[in-house]
């Protein structure tokens, strides 16, 4: 059984399709990733899986079970959102910021000191703002702050947006690492080169139409994929 | 020494006008609109610990308890039948301009069925005022003063301290994420309302107390408004600050130019203030996210 599986998923909005017959499925452990265009839907697809939009048809299944309605009650069942653009709570301090992403859970202080030892420059700087956070660093926030809710898996939406060459080598590293806590972790990106080279199974995403799905390798490899989105 | 006095006289004043600009600026904060029905919840609370308490005898702690739960469950109706279908449809802020106006003439509607255009007093609750070092210090001032430092030094330990109070302020900030970290965001919302109506039902008595209860009542609410701006939109501190010193600056106005100029003269300090200030005291960063 696949810990996440959308089904027959449609998504409008207004006048938009965004989403059209989308079916997937991640497997626990597996890092699962959607590349795709800017506009192809990949923002609509997490925000669907999460509850913030409500599918026309289909649903979401997780663990088996069909998903429930409200965005608090999902995050309850063990699935965390970190959404585009990172949100953190720029006029929050940083660890108001982390003390809210563990709203759902009462020892605070123990998974505190977690992302404080992972993440030591959140506890150097844990009472500023959020905001006096470079572009990378607060990527990092929103990252622990979602892990805070402990989580079983972590939808994460264009994680290397707008961040230098550098850094995004070492968000994807993070990533991985908490891949290897047995964190299952679905991730959507237009950085289709990077995407594809630390996920294990990928699928593509146009015009809100999932088109071809394999490994991350295969995917590397293929014709298509790589005309299209990898400029080779 | 008379300098000393409009002080201790504008301080009642000035807590009053705290405790509706903080009720004010928390829904604007966590919502983003002007609850212009605050005045009239104000009323509707502060007649109906006349009604059931003060005029049946019973004494200040009763009129006081009822105020203030009427305010805070009249005010989570509010939500629910005015707020709540332009909340969760993400509409235009015209919506809400809107219904908290129809919603206080509904309010003061009501509470003119009741009492007509009649002005009516709650009991004396306190004695004589006290005399210390030459300087005249009424009883009802010192309670007002104390219970409404009370209520906000609580309602700031609240934001600043406490789960829910995190809560409140990433609501605040953004509704969605919020959400997303499992934050019901409804309940939060609703909570927001029930504070900032029991603020509205405390500064009702207290007005009653120190005046008299007539139905628009609440037009007093503009003070509070004006103080909120003072103090920088969103600011609670702020709100705080600029309440005070309106409070003082009023009550120091009327005793020395008299009742009938005294207005214009505080609003016309209150448009130069702004003029040079506009951003008002504390100077908000909650307006810089957007
Ligand atoms: N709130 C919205 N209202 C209307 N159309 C939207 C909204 N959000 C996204 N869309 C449209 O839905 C499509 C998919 O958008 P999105 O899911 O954001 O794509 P991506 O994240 O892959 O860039 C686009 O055509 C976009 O214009
Ligand atoms: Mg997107």
């Amino acid at each position: 059984m696949p810990l996440l599986e959308t089904k027959d998923l449609w998504v409008n909005y207004d006048f938009v399709e965004a989403l059209k017959n989308v079916s997937i499925q991640a497997d626990e452990g597996e890092i699962y990733s959607i590349i795709g265009s800017n506009g192809a839907g990949k923002t609509t697809l997490l925000r669907t899986i999460s509850g913030l939009v409500k599918p026309k048809s289909g649903y979401v299944e997780f663990m088996g079970e069909k998903l429930p309605s409200k965005p608090h009650k999902i995050v309850q069942k063990g699935i965390v959102h970190v959404p585009e653009g990172r949100k953190t709570f720029s006029g929050l301090t940083i660890e108001d910021n982390l003390l809210v992403g563990a709203h759902l859970h009462k020892d605070m202080e123990e998974s505190l000191e977690t992302q404080y030892q992972c993440f030591p420059i959140l506890r150097e700087r844990r009472h500023q703002f959020a905001g006096t956070l470079s572009g990378g660093e607060q990527q990092m926030l929103a990252i622990a702050r979602g892990l805070m809710s402990r989580p079983r898996i972590m939808l994460l939406d264009e994680p290397s947006l707008g961040l230098a060459p550098l850094i995004v080598n070492e968000v994807f590293d993070l990533i991985k690492r908490i891949r290897d806590m047995g964190i299952t972790i679905f991730v959507v990106e237009q950085n289709a080169r990077k995407a594809l080279s630390i996920c294990d199974k990928a699928c593509v995403l146009e015009n809100g139409v999932v088109t071809v799905c394999g490994t991350g390798s295969d995917l590397l490899e293929s014709d298509v994929v790589r005309r299209a989105y990898l400029g080779a | 020494m008379q300098i000393l006095q409009y002080l201790i006289n504008g301080i009642a004043l000035g807590s009053v006008y705290a405790l509706i600009a903080t009720g004010f600026s928390l829904i604007f904060n966590v919502l983003k609109f002007s609850n212009f029905s605050h005045g009239a919840l104000m009323t509707l609370s502060a007649f109906s610990g006349y009604f059931i308490a003060a005029g049946n005898g019973w004494g200040l702690v009763p009129t006081i308890l009822v105020s203030v739960l009427t305010g805070a469950a009249v005010s989570l109706f509010g939500e629910f039948v005015a707020f709540r279908r332009i909340l969760t449809h993400n509409t235009s802020p015209v919506y809400f301009f809107v219904s908290s106006i129809t919603l206080g003439t509904l309010y003061e509607g009501i509470v003119v069925l009741k009492v007509g255009a009649n002005f009516y007093n709650y009991p004396r609750f306190f004695g004589k005022p006290y005399r210390i070092a030459g300087l005249f210090v009424a009883r009802s001032d010192i309670i007002i003063f104390c219970i409404s430092a009370a209520a906000l030094l609580l309602l700031a330990y609240m934001i600043r301290k406490t789960k829910t109070g995190r809560a409140l302020r990433s609501v605040s900030f953004d509704r969605d994420t919020a959400s997303l970290m499992g934050i019901n965001v409804t309940r939060t919302i609703q909570f927001a309302f029930i504070v900032s109506g029991a603020l509205a039902g405390l500064a009702g008595v207290f007005l009653g107390i120190n005046y008299t209860l007539y139905p628009t009542m609440g037009s007093i609410v503009v003070k509070g408004f004006i103080a909120s701006v003072i103090g920088g939109l969103g600011s609670l501190p702020g709100a705080i600050i600029g309440a005070m010193l309106l409070g003082i600056l009023e009550t120091t106005l009327i005793s020395i130019i008299g009742s009938g100029y005294a207005p214009v003269f505080t609003f016309v300090i209150m448009l130069v203030f702004l003029l040079v200030r506009p951003r008002g005291i504390a100077g908000s960063n909650i307006q810089e996210k957007a």
